[in-house]
């Protein structure tokens, strides 16, 4: 293999796939990264069994080859390296990088060794606006649970029903639910994403371009620009996520999303609760106002926002990163709350738009 | 405040309550367990049975070698239970501030208590007296001016006295005892310190401190000051403790070799671990079981709960599913429940998507009502009947609220 290109645009395809790389020790050839040249593309890959990220540079190539290098050497290399061009040529498992006049030999693995990522073959696949998908990712990825212990509750689901996309996400104490439409779609897709790899297409979707799916049984690779991102579906049922959905309400506020963002992050400065090993904050809503008296041993804070109320007055604790959360990613001024009482889960929406729903629930005390 | 011989006491005084004819402290004998279900060990002996170098822990069997004419009375926890409530009745009388330190150990804030009781000394006489009278045992007040010294007083000579050991009395009352003697240093400890000529209290007063620190770590730093009668720690109201988790076990009179026991033995210490963790007002995160087979090879397993859970049924269930897990059929002699990861069971991070405990908690509450009120066999799982099995098992006595066994004042 031996091929020409700029440091920059290396640099770019090492960023792409390296987060496919494994961060724990399984098999050391999957702490590679695949260099492989053909039809003046290099294409970079990196896995870890169940996501797989490969992308390619246009690049000038005077011989075909493929080689695996370590992914974390080889990245520090390609950062250290200065910016001008780059040639490389690979000799056996080995490659030598050219830049200046200067010259750096890695030792890379078995090419052989490197496990084939599989293509789907899909006829028909599904296609629809980037920034539509980013922002749906964005709006569901908070509520997935981070503990491995149930899988399903680890990823987001994804369905696509003819011209409907929802994308939800719940790690058992609340739910995240978003939908849209892709016109003109007549397909249907039903499966379980990893949070991984959505964090991954949010990170490498750009907002003008066009992504693909295309999907089988277990697997679905998202295509876009010169990126492919393939997983592995999570197995497993998702729970009916619908009958959790509260259909009426006792309290129905409506709060400046900003100000209600600021009080429950100054709140929960004082609240570390050691048994639940995170913030909690407790408010009341009453006479039209949401009420905060919260102290501690550190200190003690009250605070006092307006707020449109209908219904019953009520007293609620949360974790109060279910609270931030998803009053980060709502983009309405305003936000709806719908409560019953103090143990039941209290939704949140954007004003005029029912596309997007969060739930909570309380803590119980 | 010690009990002398507590549980021998105890079961004396309600043998002679009952109008038996001998009192136990004044012959040979001992509370033991039964060694047809192998729990064959001494658990308390009289005075008289000391003479004989019976020491508790050991088997009956080597007990019966020294002295073939011991008494062996089987345990009644309910009793001992029972008589150290009485105890701690009769103790809030003369102070606001008590600490249950185990069983049959309190410590006692005499601490501007005067102006009501008179001086320390002569109120302890009293107090003494009334125990003597009004239930029927005898106890050693030890008194000082900490904790330690009030422990190790009360630990002077037995039974039934009342001893001071102030600061300025530790060089005559403290020093000149064997090592052993001084809270905190156990079999172990006082191996390390015979081996470097540490014979008695007085030698380890007197030992430089950084040189027992190489040997003991901070803990010789913790024994030198003891051995010098130095303690600060603040006598805590119980239930002020922090628990970071409870578990029961159970040596079972037989060798288990079918799922369905070894499932019932898990039961029956569910019942038990549940009791405690309800009655502490908890739930547990966090379930653990062990088992040690014929052949005293130990093994255990846990798992991690995605809902904190304080009933008995959820602690069974995860336990039967960690047994499967852990065990491929061999003999089990003794198995283990235990619970951690606590949290509050009245304040928790509920979950969509989980079956609903309501109904299991209203069941357990109502068990636990019915068993406080009525004792702990008064209503049992059905699943025992004939199976030869207790339906609770393990912990020697199911309410305290103090631990059985410490090394921290």
């Amino acid at each position: 293999m031996e091929i020409l290109c700029s440091r920059e645009d290396f640099l770019t395809g090492v960023n792409t796939v390296q987060r496919a790389v494994p961060t724990k020790n399984t098999l050391p050839i999957l702490q590679g990264i695949k260099l492989k040249a053909s039809d003046n593309k290099l294409w970079f890959e990196a896995t870890d069994l169940e996501l797989s990220i490969r992308c390619y540079l246009p690049v000038t190539i005077h011989g075909e080859g493929e080689v695996v290098l370590p992914a974390k050497l080889f990245s520090e290399i390609v950062r250290k390296l200065p910016d001008s061009d780059l040639k490389i040529v690979s000799d056996d498992h080995n490659v030598n990088i050219y830049y200046n006049n200067s010259n750096f030999a890695v030792n890379g693995f078995d090419p052989e060794e490197f496990p084939e990522i599989a293509e789907i073959t899909s006829e028909d696949p599904i296609v629809l606006p980037s920034a539509l998908f980013k922002d749906m990712i964005k709006q569901t990825i908070f509520a997935c649970a981070v503990d491995e212990s149930r899988p399903v509750f680890t990823g987001l689901l994804l369905h696509i029903d003819k011209e409907n996309i929802l994308l939800i996400a719940t790690d058992t104490h609340r739910l995240a639910f978003t939908s849209s439409v892709i016109p003109g779609n007549e397909k249907e897709f039903k499966g379980i994403i990893p949070a991984k790899t959505m964090n991954e297409i949010y990170r490498l979707l750009d907002d003008e371009e066009v992504l693909t799916i295309k999907y089988n049984k277990s697997r679905v690779i998202f295509e876009f620009g010169s990126v492919q991102i393939l997983t592995r579906l999570i197995e497993g049922q998702f729970p009916n996520y619908k009958q959790v959905i509260p259909q009426s309400c006792n309290t129905k506020i409506l709060v400046d999303g900003k100000k209600f963002l600021d009080t429950v992050e100054r709140a929960s400065l004082l609240s570390r609760d050691n048994y639940l090993k995170t913030n909690t904050v407790r408010f009341s809503v009453e006479n039209s106002a949401i009420i905060i008296n919260q102290h501690s041993e550190m200190g003690k804070i009250s605070e006092q926002i307006e707020i449109e109320q209908e219904g019953e007055d009520f007293t609620i604790s949360f974790n109060a990163k279910y609270i931030t959360d998803v009053l980060k990613v709502i983009n309405t001024e305003q936000v709806i709350m719908e409560a019953s009482g103090s143990y039941s889960p209290v939704v949140f929406r954007p004003v005029s738009d029912d596309s997007y729903l969060y739930l909570a629930l309380p803590l119980r005390n | 405040m010690d009990v002398n011989s507590a549980y021998l006491s105890w079961e004396a005084a309600y043998r002679l309550q009952q109008g038996a004819s001998l009192d136990l402290r004044t012959v040979p004998s001992a509370v033991g367990g039964n060694p047809e279900t192998r729990r064959g060990i001494i658990l308390a002996k009289s005075i008289p049975a000391k003479k004989y170098k019976i020491q508790t822990g050991e088997t009956l069997f080597s007990a019966k070698q020294k002295c073939p004419d011991l008494i062996i009375v089987s345990p009644n926890y309910d009793l001992y239970r029972q008589c150290s409530e009485y105890l701690k009745r009769i103790l809030t009388a003369y102070s606001p501030l008590i600490q249950q330190f185990s069983v049959d150990e309190f410590f006692l804030d005499f601490s501007g208590m005067e102006k009501l009781w008179g001086d320390p000394l002569s109120t302890a006489y009293q107090l003494k007296e009334t125990i003597k009278e009004e239930l029927g045992f005898t106890v050693n007040i030890g008194i000082s001016s900490n904790k330690l010294l009030a422990k190790m007083g009360s630990e002077l000579e037995k039974p039934d006295k009342v001893h001071t050991l102030f600061p300025e009395e530790i060089p005559t009352k403290m020093w000149p005892l064997p090592v052993e003697e001084l809270f905190g240093v156990g079999r172990a400890t006082s191996q390390k310190l015979r081996d470097r000529g540490i014979k008695t209290i007085g030698d380890l007063a007197q030992e430089d401190p950084t040189y027992l620190k190489r040997f003991l770590k901070s803990y010789g730093i913790l024994l030198w000051n003891y051995a010098n009668g130095r303690d600060n720690s603040p006598i805590i109201e119980n239930k002020a403790i922090p628990i970071k988790g409870l578990g029961n076990s159970t040596t079972i009179p037989f060798d288990v070799d079918d799922r369905r026991t070894a499932q019932l033995v898990l039961l029956s210490l569910a019942e038990t671990v549940g009791m405690r963790l309800r009655r502490n007002g908890f739930c547990a995160g966090l379930v653990s079981v062990s088992i040690k087979t014929s052949d005293f090879l130990y093994f255990s397993h846990q798992k991690k709960l995605y809902l904190p859970v304080d009933c008995t049924s959820a602690i069974h269930a995860t336990a039967c599913a960690l047994l499967d897990e852990l065990w491929h059929g061999q003999p089990l002699r003794h198995m283990g429940l235990r619970v951690s990861d606590l949290c509050a069971s009245d304040f928790f991070q509920p979950s969509f998507f989980e079956q609903s405990l309501e109904k299991q908690k209203r069941i357990d509450k109502a068990i636990d009502s019915i068993r406080l009120k009525y004792g702990a066999g008064a209503v049992f799982r059905s699943a025992f009947l004939h199976s030869g099995l207790k339906p609770l098992s393990g912990g020697v006595i199911e309410f305290e609220e103090y631990p059985m066994m410490t090394s921290i004042l």
